[in-house]
């Protein structure tokens, strides 16, 4: 792939509808790839690039906005399809993110339960993506931006 | 996210879940199990068939089911794992904690061993 094939963009309130069709607007964004470029994506990539927005949107929703009434909760999402890979960005206006993106993931215990704790998320989405960045903008907006080749 | 709960003899309960097993339905799940097992049901089968999707808090309830099940002397093993499931289980090396059955049945057989 070249250029941009598809983008497509959209703002939601973070209730359990908005979360329903932040799911929607992923799977007319396959169905459209798979049109323009057909073979191209497996089922797999479609799933774990779900299961890596997802936890972003959960991020979001349990941290970034855990002090914000659910009404003013909204959450942009940007997906795209340029240059054989998909580029997720998530965007919202909630409190910044204090720990660090790039923390050396730590080794695996012995024991999965055990470490079972927070940042779990951000561990799974960096197991997924090739590349995940944050960034907070002097408008006050949270900024996480995803990337995974399709040919991976 | 939707539950229905079956029980059975040997203190299984039957469990399944519905929809999405995630951060907003994750503390609903988490209550349902702990009810089950406070209600004399320490066996637990989690029927994931019909969950569309489980994201890591989805993931953390069903950890916290398991240690309140063994706790009481039970275990919770998962049944009808999807794909999704299946992934983000593997994903987190969860797939090496929980016992996992392709059929409901299958699990049952297990309990009443």
């Amino acid at each position: 792939m070249g250029r941009t094939l598809i983008a497509m963009e959209q703002t939601y309130l973070l209730d359990a509808r908005g979360v329903a069709r932040i799911h929607e607007l992923q799977k007319s964004f396959w169905g459209e790839l798979e049109r323009l470029v057909p073979g191209r994506v497996f089922p797999g990539d479609e799933m774990v690039i779900a299961t890596a927005i997802g936890e972003l949107v959960a991020n979001v929703a349990v941290h970034a906005y855990a002090d914000t009434p659910e009404a003013e909760r909204l959450l942009t999402l940007r997906l795209e399809a340029a240059k054989g890979a998909i580029n997720v960005e998530v965007r919202d206006r909630g409190i910044p993110f204090e720990g660090d993106v790039n923390a050396p993931l730590s080794e695996e215990p012995d024991d999965p339960l055990a470490m079972f704790e927070s940042g779990r998320g951000l561990r799974m989405i960096r197991d997924i993506a090739d590349t995940l960045t944050y960034r907070r903008t002097v408008e006050g907006e949270n900024v996480w931006t995803l990337r995974k080749r399709l040919d991976t | 996210m939707k539950t229905h709960i079956d029980t059975h003899p040997n203190a299984i309960a039957i469990v399944k879940l519905e929809g999405r097993l995630d951060f907003m339905s994750c503390v609903d799940a988490r209550e349902k199990f702990s009810q089950a097992v406070k209600g004399g049901n320490r066996n637990l089968i989690v029927d994931l068939g019909d969950v569309s999707f489980i994201d890591s808090s989805g993931l953390g309830s069903l950890v916290g089911g398991l240690k309140t099940a063994r706790q009481a002397g039970g275990d919770l093993r998962l049944a009808r794992p999807t794909e999704q499931a299946a992934s983000v289980l593997k994903l987190t090396s969860l797939d090496q904690v929980f016992r996992m059955h392709p059929s409901v049945e299958d699990a049952l057989a297990v309990f009443q061993h």
